[in-house]
């Protein structure tokens, strides 16, 4: 603990030594000093910056005097506060994908500035900004952040034509997966279960639609996406490697408008409708996969009692009360279906829910309160027969925050709040028709747990060149009854026979806390105008799992809550960037290493039997992880021919190292995580070839996954054993695919509402039978060969229309 | 609840192959490699009967599998079993590859295995202690008729069940090998008897009576002999291992494949284990008669 307070301390003081040390003269001519020597009185501009179009706060945009070569950014409500002296100043606000607005002010007092601007996309054949003289990739503290905005997930090709969220955020710099087609993502070494994934803040706890080749989010209501990779600001909490932040659309406050696609997957709609205009709006979006509706088309009476399709709802309510106060309410509930006839049926699906309240408390101090509601869960059985049954699980939490951000000047702005959730796990109950050995119905305990953490985080611009960002978060878990937990005898294995007695706990009563502080810290050091260092560290706790022995995550895994047995996972991250712009601006050149030591990774006993296990711990091992990595990011953001080249070098290793030999995994020794890939190479390209039509390709290289080859086999009582030496000691064949996309936008009149567009894609453009796994039939046969899977076997075209009015 | 996910894996492959998958061969013929270690198969009891210990070899993945004992057997090996007590128990090759004694053991001792391969390489297994196990106070048959999923007949069973004593002693693994035929007259364990152990049965004494074994109804088989054993903790969890290792060729959605270690080690060599197992129980048997 002291040890905390020891760097917070230090970081104090550094800051203070730091300013009173900088002099004026060594700072860059091509800034202005960012205080006068007898300073006038200062006011607040603040306000909110919006789409002229459809009313939607920009996030992210930015608010700029260059005159006094000060700035902010809006957060994410769209809310920004800048003070400064006294004075006439000309605003500038800027945003991607949007002209700049210019506003002049007189400011003599605390004022609020409304900004709307206008998107730049209509009028592609003008000249874009390209005297960008702000520019965040340079100036803005946080590093390993990736920001993509709905266009660019759209522009990208996409398997089957469906635009995917997650499937883009693959080709960033430092995201991995095990394989097409499989659940979540890898952020720099970390398992799916270590991203946080929040949409409008409501956390979701399995993002996969079929098995995961497509994604929950519906791209007609996603506004923004954002991933933390590292330095994870302490506002977030919970989870060790990433925080996918998702924002749904507000809803058209000007007009009535609607935005849809029919795919060959899936068609998708969404309405948006001001209630009150300029005050409030609604959103309502849905989207549902047919594939099965063909086959009720089947002559085969079986075929046509088949199920196979997954569904999203998506709304969102959002209210102007007053220019102080707004009130959001958003929800979302999705599912999978899949049933073969009257034999087996499998359901899975999340539910979100969020209500939000903007609060301006004064023009310097912005406070936002949620409550969230998050459901996963799924249920399969047989319907019918003797065999009959159903099995129910899942996770539920309820989570209650307040966010504050306090303006204190331009050169100070302090984020603080608290955060509550209430996990309940369901890890299972099973239903029999008849009973089996006598038994009707199965359960496993249900879990129950609360986890608070309170934060600070203050971004403390030191002077031009350089910037601070530290700040500590601190959590505490308490898994809680009504619960029977075991002890086991000490020095020994958990076992069942080890068990020296059982406790049960009451309801709500405490069984076991983890707490802890977890310290974040940023650095960015502005060598110039087009050069920076940044410099991060941060530790994050973990306190629940998922509990998943499968090397791609599927959805029945459970989700489970540390406890006696089971400590919360820690990682500590250090990240150093180079960040680099070049050519007026127009590319911005990243290069970031990181290292990340994780500790109480969850790993399984060879065997692990975990699913309606009473008694999970004596299935689950405690290992080790490292991951360290280089990445190289080439972007240019804007322009007729815009995207980026991003190559990852990367190792991502697992250890565990138990006091048995029973609780250790390759003897012991470092061995490559399932997602461990070394090379990482990814080309998205858009090209604007007229104002109708644009081309994009993307191209994807990486190492093969690794895999576990048996090498010997033999006889044992009368069965063929096979001999597996070490886990993940080979590899599949390495991956690489291209795809290509075109659109074609319909002749749309500026003043006329319905605008088409045409999207053919081709995916996997040439052919590449790429590995899915590699598997040994087992049979006890002669295997000079394993077999390969592939999931696609050749190009997969497709075509999408989508329309917006 | 494996099956459960198991079914779960094909769904997910099903689906994957509406997808237009496919496959194709892959060649590790280069990848695999020829381990060539020793395998070592033996019981040991307190039965007066002929005990067996079978050595062989392993074969590289990649090899053609040779039916039933067509895997490369051990010759001209020194096979021995000592005690706590320095007792030695020699064993004699009957045919390559199958050593025999008829020598016994005694609850309560502790026996080490020791193999001098015909080049010269010691192994020898880490010491069991041969406990005591319960009495079987009854063996039944009863039939029954079971469905069979997803088909709308049912077959005919013979299900054994088993009542024992009660041991109460804590941390006891137990272990059934049986074997029906047409006479009463059974040989001694070997590699041809089924075995199974119940996880969780007969710890600390706590069951009674479960069911061991259904067998298909079958009239030419008469009798049905059963062994309770004891057996170490290390045994038990070797076994399980094998019996879990599963199978492993779903792809991602397979659990990893797990390494299987037994209780022989090559004296001067820690790399150059050998795979298997050598178990020492105390035995109780009983028979009975099919209708």
């Amino acid at each position: 603990m002291r040890k905390y307070y020891l760097i917070g301390f230090i970081c104090g003081l550094l800051t203070h030594v730091i300013q009173a040390q900088t002099p004026t003269h060594l700072q860059s001519n091509n800034y202005k000093p960012s205080h006068t020597k007898n300073p006038a009185k200062s006011y607040t501009i603040s306000g909110l910056v919006k789409d002229k179009t459809n009313g939607e706060v920009l996030i992210g945009a930015t608010v700029y005097i260059r005159s006094l070569g000060k700035g902010t950014a809006t957060n994410v409500y769209g809310f920004y506060s800048l003070t400064v002296p006294k004075g006439t100043y000309q605003v500038t606000c800027s945003y991607i994908g949007y002209q700049n607005l210019v506003q002049n002010i007189r400011l003599e007092s605390n004022q609020k500035l409304y900004l709307e601007m206008s998107p730049t996309s209509d009028q592609l054949d003008e000249i874009v900004v390209t005297d960008k003289k702000i520019n965040e990739h340079i100036t803005k503290v946080e590093m390993s952040v990736e920001k993509l905005s709905m266009e660019q997930i759209k522009s990208m090709p996409a398997f089957l034509g469906e635009v995917d969220v997650i499937k883009s955020i693959i080709a960033l710099p430092g995201v991995s997966t095990v394989g097409e087609g499989t659940t979540g993502f890898n952020v720099r070494g970390g398992g799916v279960d270590q991203n946080l994934v929040l949409l409008d803040e409501s956390i979701v706890y399995n993002s996969s639609h079929l098995f995961g080749f497509f994604s929950i989010f519906n791209p007609n209501s996603v506004r923004d996406v954002k991933l933390y990779k590292g330095a994870i600001p302490a506002k977030y909490g919970g989870r060790l490697s990433s925080v996918l932040d998702i924002r749904q659309k507000e809803g058209n406050t000007k007009k009535f408008s609607g935005a849809g696609g029919i795919g060959l997957v899936s068609s998708r709609l969404t309405l948006e409708t001001p209630i009150v205009k300029d005050k409030s709006s609604l959103l309502i979006a849905g989207r549902r996969s047919y594939a099965d509706l063909f086959l009720k088309l089947s002559p085969d009476e079986a075929l046509r009692k088949n199920k196979a399709y997954f569904y999203d709802l998506n709304t969102k309510f959002n209210y102007t009360i007053n220019e102080n106060n707004r009130l959001y309410i958003s929800g979302y509930f999705g599912r999978d279906v899949f049933g073969l006839g009257d034999q087996f049926n499998f359901s899975w699906g999340n539910t979100a829910a969020t209500i939000r309240w903007n609060h301006l408390f004064s023009s310097k101090l912005f406070s936002n309160v949620s409550a969230m509601f998050s459901d996963y869960n799924y249920s399969l059985g047989v319907p019918q027969g003797s065999f009959a049954f159903s099995w129910d699980a899942g996770i539920k939490s309820y989570q209650l925050k307040n966010d504050l951000t306090w303006f204190i000047n331009s050169n100070y702005t302090l984020d603080f709040g608290v955060s509550g959730i209430l996990y309940q796990f369901q890890p299972g109950k099973i239903k029999f028709s008849s009973a089996l050995e006598g038994v009707t119905s199965l359960s496993v305990e249900p879990e129950k747990a609360l986890e608070m953490a309170a934060y600070f985080n203050s971004e403390h611009k030191l002077n031009n060149a350089l910037t601070l960002n530290y700040g500590v978060r601190y959590s505490a878990f308490m898994n809680m009854g009504e619960r029977k937990v075991r002890t086991y005898k000490e020095g020994a294995p958990r076992r069942d026979e080890n068990v020296v007695s059982t406790r049960n706990y009451g309801n709500n009563e405490v069984i076991q806390t983890y707490q802890g502080l977890e310290p974040r810290l940023g650095v960015r050091w502005q060598l110039n105008e087009s050069n920076s260092v940044k410099m991060s560290y941060a530790r994050n706790r973990q306190y629940i799992h998922l509990i998943s022995n499968t090397t791609a995550p599927v959805p029945t895994d459970i989700w489970k809550a540390s406890d006696s047995h089971i400590p919360p996972q820690i990682a500590d991250q250090v990240a150093l960037g180079y960040f680099h712009n070049f050519a007026h601006h127009t590319f911005e050149l990243s290069a970031e290493v990181y290292y990340k030591k994780m500790q109480n990774l969850v790993d399984y006993k060879n065997g692990a039997e975990l699913l309606l296990n009473e008694n999970l711990e004596t299935e689950l091992l405690s290992g080790e992880g490292r991951a360290y990595g280089l990445e190289l990011m080439l972007k240019k953001p804007t322009g007729k021919l815009n995207g980026w080249i991003s190559y990852t070098l990367a190792r991502t290793e697992r250890m565990v190292n138990g006091a048995f030999p029973e609780e250790r995994i390759n003897n012991g020794n470092y061995y490559p995580a399932d997602y461990d890939k070394l090379h990482n190479f990814t080309m998205v390209a858009t090209y604007q070839a007229t104002k109708r039509l644009s081309i994009s390709a993307n191209f994807v290289y990486n190492t093969g996954r690794p895999f576990t080859l048996p090498d010997a086999k033999y006889q044992y009582s009368n069965m063929t054993i096979i001999d597996y030496s070490g886990r993940n000691q080979n590899r599949i064949p390495d991956y690489h695919r291209l795809d290509l996309s075109v659109t074609l936008k319909g002749k749309g009149k500026p003043d006329r509402k319905w605008k088409g567009e045409w999207v053919f894609s081709l995916y996997n453009v040439y052919s590449r039978r790429n590995a899915y796994s590699i598997y040994f039939s087992g049979d006890g046969q002669a295997q000079n060969d394993a077999t390969k899977l592939s999931i696609l076997g050749s190009v997969v075209p497709a075509v999408t229309y989508n329309f917006s009015f | 609840m494996k099956r459960i996910h198991s079914i779960i894996a094909i769904a997910i492959i099903t689906s994957f192959a509406l997808l237009s998958a496919c496959t194709d061969r892959y060649p590790i013929g280069e990848l695999a490699n020829n381990s060539n270690r020793l395998v070592v198969e033996g019981r040991f009891t307190n039965a007066t009967q002929t005990h067996t210990i079978y050595l062989s070899r392993t074969l590289a993945y990649t090899a053609p599998t040779p039916n039933g004992s067509g895997y490369p057997v051990e010759t001209g090996a020194t096979v021995t079993i000592t005690d706590d007590q320095g007792n030695t128990i020699p064993f004699n090759e009957t045919s390559p590859g199958v050593y025999i004694t008829t020598g016994s053991g005694e609850v309560g001792r502790i026996y080490t295995l020791n193999i001098t391969t015909s080049n010269g390489k010691q192994y020898s297994s880490e010491p069991e202690k041969m406990s005591e196990v319960p009495a079987i106070k009854n063996l039944k048959v009863r039939y029954e008729d079971r469905a069979i999923p997803f088909e709308d007949t049912t077959n005919r069973v013979a299900i054994i069940s088993i009542q024992s004593e009660d041991l109460q002693t804590s941390n006891a693994y137990y272990m059934w090998y049986w074997k029906s035929g047409q006479s009463s007259q059974f040989n001694t364990i070997d590699s041809s008897w089924n075995w199974t152990y119940v996880p969780g049965r007969l710890i600390s004494g706590a069951e009674e009576g479960f069911d061991l074994a259904e067998l298909s109804d079958d009239n030419t088989k008469n009798f049905v002999k059963v062994y309770q054993t004891s057996i170490s903790q290390k045994a038990y969890d070797f076994f399980q291992a094998l019996t879990s290792q599963g199978n492993n060729n779903l792809g991602p959605f397979s659990t990893p494949p797990a390494p299987i270690r037994g209780n022989i080690i090559n004296n001067n060599d820690e790399k150059d284990f050998a795979l298997g197992f050598f178990t020492v129980s105390g035995v109780h048997s009983a028979t009975v008669k099919l209708e």
